[in-house]
């Protein structure tokens, strides 16, 4: 059990302290569509699918922001430099 | 003008012309009282000898309206067979067979067309607790129906208050009517004792045929059809059954106590039974029409080209019943409305309105929610009731789908999934902002630092 506490600890110190603040915002964004996805979920489990179009309005516009802010990530994440060689440092 | 006098000039709404086969025209006294009721009730009667030439139909058209049978019909009358009595009736008339125990091959055939089997020849009911001490007394074949408990109970035929308490004479062969058959029923059956038999070489029992054995209320006495045209077909095992000396005479039955076996005399119902009989088969009574059938949605009076799924609608039919030479409300409470595409999506009991004093019209009316599944329906009144002119009303109405702007919107279930669409357009907003201007780090710093 401790050495899961260490290395939780050290993973979350290394995150806070190596990732680029850039990523960080990426996360977080990420995060936040995550959330609003798993809501939408139970919420459709526990109300039934009545607007079901709606439903699927909502969910899938979580699920493509994911996608391209997951791909935004590895793009931009300086790790992957070398496979993107053409992409401008704006990104 | 020519349709508004044949409806006056007779009691029925087939026609007024009868024609009578006999075996011969000596008959025609025997019969005086049956033939004077029905010219009472303004029939034309043509009465004519199996023999001579018939012609039911000229150039596709009926020559007569209703026909009744009161011969052996040992040959069928020049150029016409059972296919022409057939005929006859799918060409919507009227047909009366009275049989006898030695009727000929031919009517035993047509009647076998009707679903109608008529027992071997030379039978008769028999019964030896119902005979009639008079007519009856050596064979006991002139049997005593009590028609209280052997009539058919359904007032469009035979209404009980005609007949209840009396008797009915018979003497004649017994039938059976195909009980899978619903076009076909018996309305006059025998006593249970009853049972029929040969009566010829009755003292020689091994030179009788045999038998096959009819007893009971199996055995139908007198039985109707009516044809899916409605054109209706009376069955009746007895021609001595419409005589004038069955019509007078008194039955006197006996009656069995114990041992001791006493007679009684009651009132004689054949008259009676032969009139409603033939006033049922003539198109008399029970005949319905459909007058109007209505419908339009809820709040509004006309009948829409079209309704849309789920409207409420209010459908009206209006049906009027015949009889006693006048037409009267139909008064019923199992009329059922359908709504029908393939299967049934609606079936609901209308409900009677009363249409007012002197009205003619029995109005059903109902008001349903239309199913939630657009396409063609039929709304159907199917009404088919024994004694009673078969009702199917069909009217096709298109039901149509919402148009693509009369869906509800903004529903108040689906506001969690329109505030989830606007967080990710706003989100994107906000995020990019940030990302872009927001002066975050530059990853290859980072990356140096590391």
């Amino acid at each position: 059990m401790d050495e899961v506490k260490v290395a939780t600890t050290k993973l979350v110190q290394n995150y806070v302290r190596d990732t680029p603040s850039s990523l960080k915002l990426i996360d977080a964004y990420m995060v936040y569509i995550l959330l609003t996805g798993i809501i939408q979920f139970v919420y459709v489990v526990i109300a039934g699918t009545f607007p079901n179009n709606a439903f699927l309005a909502g969910f899938i516009s979580t699920v493509a922001s994911f996608i391209l802010a997951a791909n935004l990530r590895i793009q931009s994440n300086p790790k992957n430099a070398s496979q993107f060689k053409t992409t401008s440092p704006e990104r | 003008m020519a349709l508004a006098w044949v409806a006056s000039a007779s009691s029925s709404l087939t026609g007024s012309r009868a024609l009578v086969l006999l075996d011969s025209l000596d008959d025609t006294d025997s019969y005086s009282s049956f033939l004077k009721d029905l010219e009472d009730r303004h029939y034309r009667l043509s009465i004519e000898e199996v023999g001579s030439e018939i012609k039911l139909s000229k150039n596709d058209e009926r020559n007569f309206d209703h026909l009744l049978l009161l011969t052996k019909l040992k040959s069928y009358p020049k150029g016409l067979t059972a296919k022409g009595f057939i005929e006859f009736v799918a060409d919507g008339g009227n047909l009366l067979i009275a049989a006898s125990p030695d009727m000929g091959t031919p009517l035993r055939e047509l009647a076998r067309e009707f679903d109608v089997e008529f027992d071997d020849r030379q039978t008769t009911v028999l019964d030896h607790f119902h005979y009639d001490t008079k007519l009856g007394a050596e064979k006991h074949d002139a049997i005593v129906v009590p028609a209280s408990t052997n009539v058919l109970n359904n007032e469009h035929i035979i209404p009980q208050a005609q007949v209840a308490g009396q008797s009915i004479l018979f003497r004649g062969i017994a039938h059976s009517v195909n009980p899978t058959n619903p076009l076909l029923t018996s309305v006059l059956w025998a006593p249970n004792e009853a049972y029929s038999w040969e009566t010829v070489n009755l003292s020689e029992p091994a030179k009788q045929g045999p038998l096959t054995m009819m007893a009971g209320k199996d055995i139908s006495l007198a039985s109707v059809m009516q044809a899916r045209n409605n054109a209706r077909v009376a069955f009746v095992g007895s021609t001595e059954m419409l005589s004038d000396r069955f019509f007078d005479a008194q039955p006197e039955p006996i009656s069995v106590s114990g041992a001791e076996t006493t007679t009684t005399t009651t009132k004689n119902a054949n008259r009676a039974f032969v009139a409603e009989l033939t006033k049922w088969t003539f198109q008399e009574k029970g005949v319905v029409e459909v007058r109007n059938v209505h419908h339009h949605k809820v709040g509004e009076d006309l009948a829409p080209a079209h309704y849309r799924i789920k409207e409420n609608m209010t459908y009206t039919i209006e049906m009027s019943v015949f009889h006693d030479d006048e037409w009267h409300p139909l008064i019923a409470d199992d009329v059922q409305l359908e709504l029908i595409m393939l299967d049934p999506y609606i079936r609901k009991t209308l409900d009677r309105i009363d249409g007012g004093e002197g009205s003619t019209l029995g109005i059903y009316t109902t008001t349903v929610q239309l199913p939630d599944q657009y396409g063609v329906f039929k709304f159907t009144v199917n009404y088919k009731r024994l004694g009673l002119t078969y009702i199917e009303s069909i009217t096709t109405v298109g039901i149509h789908p919402l148009r693509h702007d009369q869906y509800p919107r903004f529903i108040s279930q689906a506001k969690p999934y329109y505030t989830s669409a606007a967080s990710m357009a706003v989100g994107f907003l906000v995020f990019s902002f940030i990302y872009l201007w927001g002066g975050l780090d530059s990853s290859a710093k980072t990356t140096k630092k590391a």
